[in-house]
C-alpha cells in the first residue's frame, strides 16, 4: 500500500516536497513507515527522530497499524503565535 | 465559549462582542517583529496542519474555559505572509475578574506554542521569495 506523508516546517524543506509518498507492506504500523522514511530519506530520517505522527487530526503511537488512505503528518517542532 | 478562527495574511482589528457579565478582558496581540536572532525579517510565512490545530485550540480553550471559569476564550492566527508590525495572533478572554483571565491568557499562549500543529518560518529581508 502507498502511504502519503506530510509534511510542514522545517521538514518541507529538508526534501522540498509538500508529501511524501511511502510503500509498505499492508497492515505495516507507524513505526514501520517511520523506519522506511529514514531509510529512503536519511537527511529527513535524521530530523524527524522521535517527533510524533499523526493519524487524521490525533497523535498516534508507533505500534499503530496503518491503512491505505489514512492522512499521517510528521509533528515536529511547532511555532504558532 | 471557545472560537478558533484562521485568516489568510495579517489580522484586522478585533471585533469580538463582550461576553455578558463581563468583568475583564485581556487580550493579547503578537505581532511580526523585524529582528530574529541576528537576522533582519520583512515577514514570517505561516502554515498548520488545519484538522488537527483547529481541534486542538478548540480543546485547549475549553479546557481553560472550564478550569477558570472564563466567559469567552477567542482565538485568531494568520495562515500565509504576514508582514513585520502585522498581527499574526490574537486571543482575547472574558472573564469576570482580571486574574482569571491573565492566567488563562499565559496559559493559552505557553501551550499553544509548544504543541499545536503551527508552523511558522521567516521571509528574510533582502531575499525575493
Amino acid at each position: 500500500m502507498v502511504i502519503r506523508v506530510q509534511l510542514f516546517g522545517a521538514f518541507r524543506d529538508v526534501v522540498d516536497q509538500a508529501h511524501i509518498d511511502i510503500v509498505l507492506p499492508e497492515a505495516a504500523t507507524v513505526g514501520e513507515l517511520r523506519a522506511e522514511i529514514v531509510r529512503l530519506y536519511p537527511k529527513l530520517g535524521v530530523r524527524i527522530g522521535r517527533f510524533p505522527f499523526a493519524l487524521g487530526d490525533s497523535f498516534a503511537k508507533d505500534s499503530e497499524v496503518l491503512r491505505e488512505g489514512v492522512e499521517v503528518t510528521i509533528v515536529g517542532l511547532v511555532g504558532g503565535g | 465559549m471557545a472560537s478558533v478562527t484562521f485568516v489568510q495574511g495579517p489580522l484586522g482589528p478585533t471585533e469580538v462582542p463582550l461576553a455578558p457579565g463581563t468583568g475583564a478582558r485581556v487580550e493579547f496581540a503578537g505581532v511580526v517583529r523585524a529582528i530574529e536572532g541576528d537576522g533582519v525579517v520583512a515577514s514570517l510565512e505561516y502554515e498548520a496542519f488545519r484538522p488537527m490545530a483547529d481541534r486542538q485550540l478548540r480543546e485547549l480553550g475549553a479546557e481553560l474555559l472550564a478550569t477558570f471559569g472564563l466567559l469567552s476564550i477567542s482565538c485568531e492566527h494568520s495562515l500565509g505572509r504576514v508582514a513585520v508590525g502585522a498581527v499574526s495572533f490574537r486571543l482575547v478572554v472574558d472573564a469576570h475578574h482580571n486574574k482569571e483571565a491573565i492566567a488563562a491568557m499565559s496559559i493559552f499562549i505557553d501551550r499553544m506554542k509548544a504543541d499545536v500543529a503551527i508552523w511558522k518560518r521567516p521571509i528574510w529581508a533582502g531575499t525575493h521569495e
